[in-house]
């Protein structure tokens, strides 16, 4: 069944009792909240996705629940809960929903040890996978976010889930999401996504969320080979400008960025030698979106040839 | 006086090698390094069993793998390394 089905009524009925088991790639979370911000933010961006029955085993429970004592009144706070523990210092009840997405990326990031995590964005053409990462800054939402709505199937915008197994990458294919001025460029390019309502004054400033496409969600199951890691970097008026990447370096840069590198030790070395093998490790410079787009075309075009 | 050279105890070595570089991964400290060509053929070496500064400059030059004048001064500078990153560990011969 997917979300979408259910209707708004069952939903927050859900979300208000036992929880809603969402499966969001390989993990169901169990989410519950009776803060409606939460239950609106996720009918608009999971529609599609696929909603379990209780007798599936979640992976992650997590609540996003209202402040305790005064904060139910003055300044109203929310918080996560992990298990029932208070993960994350209390925030404005008006972040209840970026709270949620960034909930569910500690539960994999934290958590996921039978996967090598890795920060990083990462989309899927051909069956082939590009891994972006990046620091804060570097455009990297941005570029992931104009990407998935030009020919490129979104697996992750923050999270790079690689099975050390099959060295697939897996896709989490949840929404992207978007800071201060790049809200407003993704809404005038992808027309037709979905946008949440922004939070203000986050940590991050201004944030919200960007559904991912209909038909990608329907394929969130199928993983991707890796084949290209692109450091990506915002310059302002620079022309696009594709460069080779030491791969012993993107090897190191890759382990900064993995969540639980050390905690998997030698798997976790090992899978991530396996993926820098696999792949073409490229720096990419650039201004314009378009210009992005018609260089990751190139990147795909040169490899289906 | 003479110093000999062996694997840090406390590492534990898994090993890469990329076109450009090696890259080793030491299980005891969870630290990641790259090393150049030279500096991961001393640490190989030092994986085969303790040794002096010169019985590593006989093993690479008598491998053909470098042999200049200043390798010796190479080589020391590599085993600094290597013991600075928790690698190598040294003691009195």
């Amino acid at each position: 069944m997917r979300l979408i089905e259910l209707g708004a009524g069952e939903l927050r009925r859900r979300l208000r009792s036992a929880g809603l088991r969402l499966r969001t790639g390989p993990f169901v979370f169990n989410l519950r909240s009776p803060i409606e911000a939460v239950a609106e933010g996720l009918q608009l961006l999971y529609a599609h996705h696929p909603v379990v029955d209780a007798s599936t085993f979640a992976d992650y429970v997590v609540e996003i629940v209202p402040g305790e004592g005064p904060r139910r009144w003055i300044k109203p706070q929310c918080r996560f809960l992990f298990d029932g523990r208070l993960v994350f210092e209390p925030m404005p009840v008006s972040h209840a929903y970026p709270l949620l997405e960034w909930a569910m990326n500690w539960c994999v990031s934290t958590q996921a040890h039978h996967y090598l995590v890795v920060h990083a964005a990462v989309l899927e053409r051909n069956g082939l996978a590009v891994i972006l990462p990046a620091p804060p800054g570097s455009g990297k939402s941005t570029l992931c976010a104009g990407l998935a709505y030009r020919g490129w199937r979104l697996l992750s915008d923050e999270l790079t889930v690689i099975d050390p197994t099959t060295l697939q990458v897996h896709a989490l294919c949840r929404p992207v999401s978007l800071k201060n001025e790049s809200i407003e460029i993704m809404r005038a390019y992808a027309t037709e996504a979905r946008f949440n309502r922004p939070s203000e004054e986050t940590a991050k400033g201004r944030v919200t969320h960007m559904s991912v496409r209909q038909d990608q969600v329907l394929r969130m199951d199928e993983p991707a080979r890796p084949r290209w890691v692109v450091f990506p970097r915002f310059v302002a008026g620079s022309p696009p400008r594709l460069s080779g990447h030491s791969p012993s370096e993107a090897m190191l840069e890759l382990a900064r960025n993995a969540f639980n590198y050390a905690a998997l030790g030698p798997v976790g070395f090992e899978t991530l030698a396996a993926v820098v093998d696999a792949c073409h490790c490229h720096d990419f410079e650039y201004s314009r979106l378009d210009d992005a787009v018609d260089t990751f075309e190139r990147l795909a075009s040169a490899e289906a040839a | 006086m003479a110093e000999i050279w062996r694997v840090d105890p406390t590492a534990s070595i898994s090993w890469h090698s990329f076109v450009d570089a090696w890259v080793v991964f030491d299980n005891g400290s969870g630290q990641t390094h790259r090393l150049d060509a030279l500096t991961a053929a001393v640490l190989d070496r030092l994986c085969e069993g303790q040794a002096t500064a010169d019985d590593i400059v006989a093993h690479l030059a008598a491998a053909g793998v470098m042999d200049v004048p200043e390798l010796g001064a190479l080589v020391l500078a590599s085993l600094e390394n290597l013991h600075d990153v928790g690698l190598a560990d040294r003691g009195p011969v």
